[in-house]
């Protein structure tokens, strides 16, 4: 099967230091999967290099089976919403919407303009007057309304207040289910998003640190919070990914294994937010 | 882990059948309403209703959808109690343990709940 976005041992360095290592990874068509990794992880160099802006110092980065940096034509099929979108000062968003309509094969002009209206965006505004939130706003409305086969969506939600996240989200779904395509959202805020991944890809100090179904990977770990001894006794043998002690009580978070039985202890499933934490300080699964 | 996203549609729909809200052979919501309703990934929702059509609740007509299964309210709330014995009544015999109730007090107690709870609806009626 044809794959979205497939990355073959792909390498990039700024200079001597290595911010993408080794990465192997295969997307497939269809699906939203959430890129997840701290500030300073790779997750905008990774997209810079997939969008041919930079090229890898060895490996390849490969959408719907052809690199960016070779062969521009398969970036009309590609939409990177950027954190850092630099509209010129004096571009109306009208006219922002105008360059989607001449990029994008796929652009859809009725839902940009119902979605101006969604994210309250005047459309002879210029970039210059736009607020953080509306300038990421914008963003937004040119991802969507591409609907592009892979549309990739970097930190989406910088500057935006919580009904236009919400907004945001309930866009995301909506409209999946009409035109189904690849989208990766990238961010850092995790638990608000991580409802609309079907799978996520965890990445730290420019490696993989893997690739899971959300729901497979939260079934994964468990919190057990009781008595010190208790805890103790249950968590004997398990890979403890974290552990925080109030008094005679103690609260860890393990990797489940078959079989295990909590008995009184109140069991909690650990947000995908706190895993990552976990998992990026470390932790194994 | 009833927290679990999927885990929660499948109870949603599990509910709605225990409360006579889906009768045998009634259409359920799809999966995309699910997860329109709730901003969730499709894959999720039908893995929440994919779990009910294994357990024998839903099933699937062709290009119609998912459809509530004879005698689904039965199976559910024979599955129900015996999850009520084994999770919540352990729970609370647990609980009662731990605070030195007495057997007899408790059983007591369950008594006098219902009474009240009777005395209540007599007193509004």
């Amino acid at each position: 099967m044809e794959t979205a976005l497939e990355l073959k041992g792909l390498c990039h360095r700024y200079g001597k230091f290595q911010s993408l290592d080794n990465l192997n990874l295969s997307l497939e068509p269809g699906k939203i999967y959430g890129l997840l990794g701290r500030n300073g992880a790779g997750k905008t160099t990774l997209l810079n290099v997939i969008s041919g802006l930079l090229f890898p110092s060895q490996g390849q980065a490969l959408v719907f089976g052809r690199a960016c940096y070779e062969h521009p034509p398969v970036q009309k099929r590609l939409c990177v919403v950027r954190e850092k979108a630099a509209y010129p000062r004096d571009l109306r968003v009208r006219e922002a919407l105008r360059l989607g309509r001449m990029l994008y094969p796929n652009w859809d002009e009725d839902y940009a303009q119902s979605l101006l209206e969604t994210f309250e965006l005047n459309p002879r505004k210029k970039a210059r007057q736009l607020s953080r939130g509306m300038v990421s706003s914008l963003g937004l409305v040119i991802g969507l309304a591409s609907r592009a086969d892979l549309t990739i969506f970097d930190e989406p939600s910088l500057g935006l207040d919580a009904v236009a996240r919400e907004r945001f989200y309930d866009e995301v779904i909506h409209d999946f289910e009409n035109h189904p395509r690849t989208v990766i959202i990238s961010t850092h805020l995790i638990d608000e998003v991580s409802r609309l991944f079907e799978e996520v890809v965890m990445v730290d100090g420019g490696r993989i640190l893997l690739k899971a179904r959300t729901d497979e990977l939260l079934s994964r770990a468990v919190t057990l919070t009781g008595a010190k001894d208790a805890v103790e006794r249950a968590i004997a043998g398990h890979s403890v990914l974290h552990r925080d002690e109030l008094g005679g009580m103690t609260i860890a978070s393990i990797v489940r294994q078959p079989g295990d039985d909590y008995g009184d202890l109140q069991v909690d499933p650990v947000p995908l937010q706190k895993l990552f934490v976990y998992l990026t300080e470390g932790g194994r699964l | 882990m009833d927290d679990l996203l999927y885990r929660r549609i499948a109870k949603t729909l599990e509910d709605g059948i225990l409360s006579g809200a889906y009768r045998d052979g009634d259409p359920v919501p799809s999966t995309n309403q699910f997860a329109r309703l709730y901003a969730i990934n499709p894959a999720t929702a039908a893995r929440g209703v994919n779990e009910l059509v294994e357990a024998g609740i839903l099933y699937k007509k062709r290009g119609l959808g998912m459809y509530v299964c004879d005698g689904a309210r039965e199976k559910l709330l024979e599955a129900r109690r015996k999850q009520f014995e084994r999770e919540s009544l352990g729970a609370f015999l647990q609980e009662a343990r731990r605070l030195n109730i007495p057997r007899e007090t408790l059983v007591q107690w369950i008594m006098d709940y219902h009474e009240e709870e009777n005395d209540g609806n007599g007193a509004g009626a």
